[in-house]
């Protein structure tokens, strides 16, 4: 057994040793041995890169998450154009459309379908403990092609009864027991969940339900003819842009008629523009970002101060200046690359507690991880560049 | 050898360039803490400012308004009810609702809230009560929070503005600020908005005692004489019990708390190579020292010199970068953020630590300056 290690070592030292001879690895080889002659300072350089990067691990999930989770539920339709009233600044909008828009829509003849979506906020009570929370109601006419999520569309085929609702698994324990069948009071109407979905808006209330809209106006205490955002579905071939214009044309006063696009669109610059927290998320970010790259630059910066007799010495024996700077790039990278596995491990600890606790889907993927490492390698290259011309300066004069 | 004070400042100062890199290295830890702490601050004072705004000695609210940012409104009686209580002075109702206010140049209709009070009894701490009593008594007029953000649209006072579609006049502005889920507010006298919404019932009662009359003993005489479905608190006490909801309910609270520790350990790791580039720079120096007889001990308070003296430029450095970015992230998101003294404090306290910590770290790396090598 001990024989065979020795020579899958023994092995191992042939295959580098051949590598070395390749001058990129040998960059690396020469970089790696550096790195590792103080081993402290080697640690405490990591750190460094390590917290800078996981601060913008943190931000970019955050801010990602954040994007992602203020258009979930139109993500969870499939239309082309929405009519709000002219009050719309986001999705908990107490106003409404006459549903008569819906038919005028149609009548257009570009668009064959059409969809009302109603939202407001509730008290919902618990029953027997009278325990009163908000509830993010969501009323929802037949899904038809419009509902995207199949657990939403068969959910929907649950609510036999005028009194049952979706329950989103993501409530807040305010909302009390989650559990098909629990019975509560929307104002004086008797409830009970039939079935579940996972929604997760947070932001709107300690937890939504999904009901059918027969039902909304009764327990939302809303009138039958109206809907809080009318969706619709065009025709194979139609312009959005001419569909929206033809729509505005005939839909009454105070109505207005967005394309999905921007509709989304308006939804993030509301929550990420105007709403503090995307701009507090977004200055938290280009802090991280700077903090991050002039970390790199000062801690490569001080790696080649301390290296410049080396870097003397090997000019003075006839290295090629690409080989010489060559071990300034392959030190930088391997710093990101070794300060970027840390950040990203306990990024995503942190990150999966957020999701856990908030239900922001803010955990590690593959686009962040991506981004990350497009980051690193960036702010990696950059500062070999910085600091590659401290190496040209080594002076083999300078030694005696 | 006693250790003498100013060798490492001496040191330090003899290259301004590299004092000015190092005390930037060691700012930007403390940009780092001080924004985010900054971030969370400003985030919970937000939430908490209409409790902090309160004037008055206690509040009654409905139970269930486990937070400001909840519409659980108070039965009209309980405003009499607390009233009535011996040693309450006056119970002033505040009135608390959104309404669409239509921006006059594009027409958009944005969700604003509305407070209305007596006008004669202003509940909440602003500057000019006199003129703000003379504007409310003017019929259909409003004032408008010129803190609000900058989304509802250009106009003066004087100006008539459509508020749920009924035209009001512009009477003038006050400041009170916007937190992260309100875009801006307006003011009304309480006749005017029972005359708009006659059914309206008040968001919470603004309680005076009389003099000399104990909060606590008050408190507990308004909870005996009412129904159980009305809390009791401080403006105080509402405001802490508002800034640990938002903690607890908003992730980024967690986000802010990270970046803060991040910007510690950035500190750190910044000070310490600082320290250590200094050390390995002046390694004949301190080897020359060391053959003329001082002691390692000397050696050590040297750096710790320099470690405080790296502190404080640092601290100061990084307080004035701070203050900047603090004035710009206040303008763009309308909260106030701002330093502190508590923040001043706390930054101040982990900028020392920090240091401290890198140069007890750095210090092994004036051990092996050796005096032999010198030859």
């Amino acid at each position: 057994m001990r024989g065979a290690a020795k020579r899958l070592l023994e092995a191992g030292r042939a295959v580098f040793s051949l590598s070395s001879a390749v001058p990129g690895v040998a960059c690396f080889a020469v970089a790696g041995s550096n790195l590792l002659q103080h081993r402290l300072r080697l640690l405490a350089a990591l750190s460094g890169v390590a917290v800078a990067l996981f601060l913008l691990t943190m931000q970019i999930s955050v801010l990602d998450a954040a994007r992602a989770k203020v258009t979930q539920l139109y993500d969870d339709f499939n239309f082309d154009l929405a009519a709000v009233p002219d009050t719309y600044q986001f999705l908990l909008n107490f106003e409404t459309i006459d549903r008569v828009v819906l038919d005028q829509a149609r009548a257009t003849g570009e668009i064959p379908r059409a969809f009302g979506l109603n939202v407001d906020v509730v008290h919902w009570m618990q029953w027997p403990s009278k325990k009163l929370a908000y509830l993010y109601l969501i009323g929802l006419d037949d899904p038809g092609t419009f509902v995207r999520d199949p657990v939403i569309r068969s959910g929907m085929k649950s609510l036999v009864s005028s009194h049952s609702l979706l329950m989103d698994s993501y409530s807040e324990p305010d909302i009390g027991p989650l559990a098909t069948g629990t019975t509560a009071k929307i104002g004086d109407e008797q409830v009970s969940i039939a079935g579940h979905f996972r929604l997760g808006l947070f932001f709107y209330g300690e937890g939504s339900a999904i009901v059918r809209n027969t039902d909304f106006p009764r327990l939302a205490g809303r009138d039958s003819s109206k809907v809080s955002i009318g969706l619709f579905q065009l025709r194979p071939g139609v312009d959005p842009q001419k569909a929206k214009a033809d729509l505005k044309a005939i839909v009454p006063e105070h109505t207005l008629v967005f394309t999905r696009s921007e509709l989304l669109q308006q939804e993030r610059d509301y929550f990420l523009t105007v709403r503090p927290v995307g701009i507090m998320i977004y200055i938290s970010m280009l802090i991280a970002c700077l903090v991050g790259g002039v970390i790199i630059v000062q801690v490569l910066s001080t790696e080649v101060s301390n290296r410049m007799k080396e870097y003397a010495v090997l000019k003075a024996m006839g290295s090629a200046p690409a080989f010489v700077y060559g071990i300034g790039v392959a030190q930088a990278v391997l710093l990101g690359l070794g300060g970027l596995l840390p950040a990203l491990f306990v990024g995503a600890l942190v990150l999966w507690f957020i999701q856990d606790r908030t239900h922001l889907e803010a955990a590690l993927g593959a686009v962040v991880f991506g981004k990350m490492l497009a980051i690193t390698l960036a702010a990696a290259l950059g500062a070999a560049a910085v600091v590659v011309g401290r190496v040209h300066r080594a002076d083999p004069a300078a030694l005696y | 050898m006693p250790p003498q004070f100013g060798l490492g400042l001496r040191l330090l100062v003899y290259n301004r360039l590299r004092l000015l890199i190092a005390s930037a290295s060691v700012a930007m830890g403390v940009v780092v803490i001080f924004v985010e702490l900054g971030l969370l601050f400003g985030m919970l004072d937000a939430q908490a400012l209409i409790a902090n705004l309160v004037r008055g000695d206690l509040l009654v609210m409905n139970i269930a308004r486990i937070n400001l940012h909840r519409w659980d409104k108070l039965y009209p009686v309980r405003i009499d009810q607390a009233a009535a209580v011996p040693g309450v002075a006056r119970v002033t109702p505040v009135y608390e609702d959104h309404v669409g206010m239509q921006d006059p140049d594009d027409k958009r209709v944005r969700r604003i809230i509305l407070y209305a009070f007596p006008p004669d009894d202003i509940p909440f701490r602003l500057d000019d009560p006199a003129s703000i009593t003379h504007a409310l008594k003017v019929s259909h007029g409003f004032l408008y929070d010129r803190l609000s953000r900058p989304i509802f649209g250009k106009f003066q006072a004087g100006d008539d503005i459509k508020l749920d579609t009924v035209p009001a006049r512009v009477g003038g502005y006050v400041n009170i600020g916007v937190d992260i889920v309100n875009d801006g507010n307006i003011l009304i006298s309480k006749g005017d908005w029972l005359a708009r919404s006659p059914d309206a019932k008040p968001i919470m009662g603004v309680i005076h005692l009389k003099p000399g009359v104990p909060v606590e003993e008050a408190r507990r005489a308004i909870l005996a004489a009412l129904p159980a479905d009305v809390s009791v608190l401080t403006p105080a006490e509402t405001a802490r019990r508002e800034s640990m909801y938002t903690l607890r309910s908003a992730p980024v609270g967690i986000l802010f708390l990270v970046g803060m520790l991040a910007g510690l350990v950035i500190g750190t790791i910044n000070c310490y190579q600082v320290l250590y580039n200094e050390i390995s720079d002046r390694l004949p120096q301190f080897a020359t020292l060391k053959a003329m007889g001082f002691s390692n001990r000397f050696l050590r308070g040297v750096i710790l010199e320099q470690a405080v003296v790296l502190s404080l430029t640092g601290f100061v450095t990084g307080m004035i970068v701070s203050w900047l970015a603090d004035w710009y992230i206040a303008s763009q998101s309308m909260l106030p953020i701002r330093i502190t003294g508590p923040s001043g404090f706390i930054v101040c306290s982990l900028t020392f630590a920090m240091c401290m910590v890198a140069g007890l770290i750095a210090i092994r790396r004036v051990a092996v300056a050796d005096p032999a090598a010198l030859y």
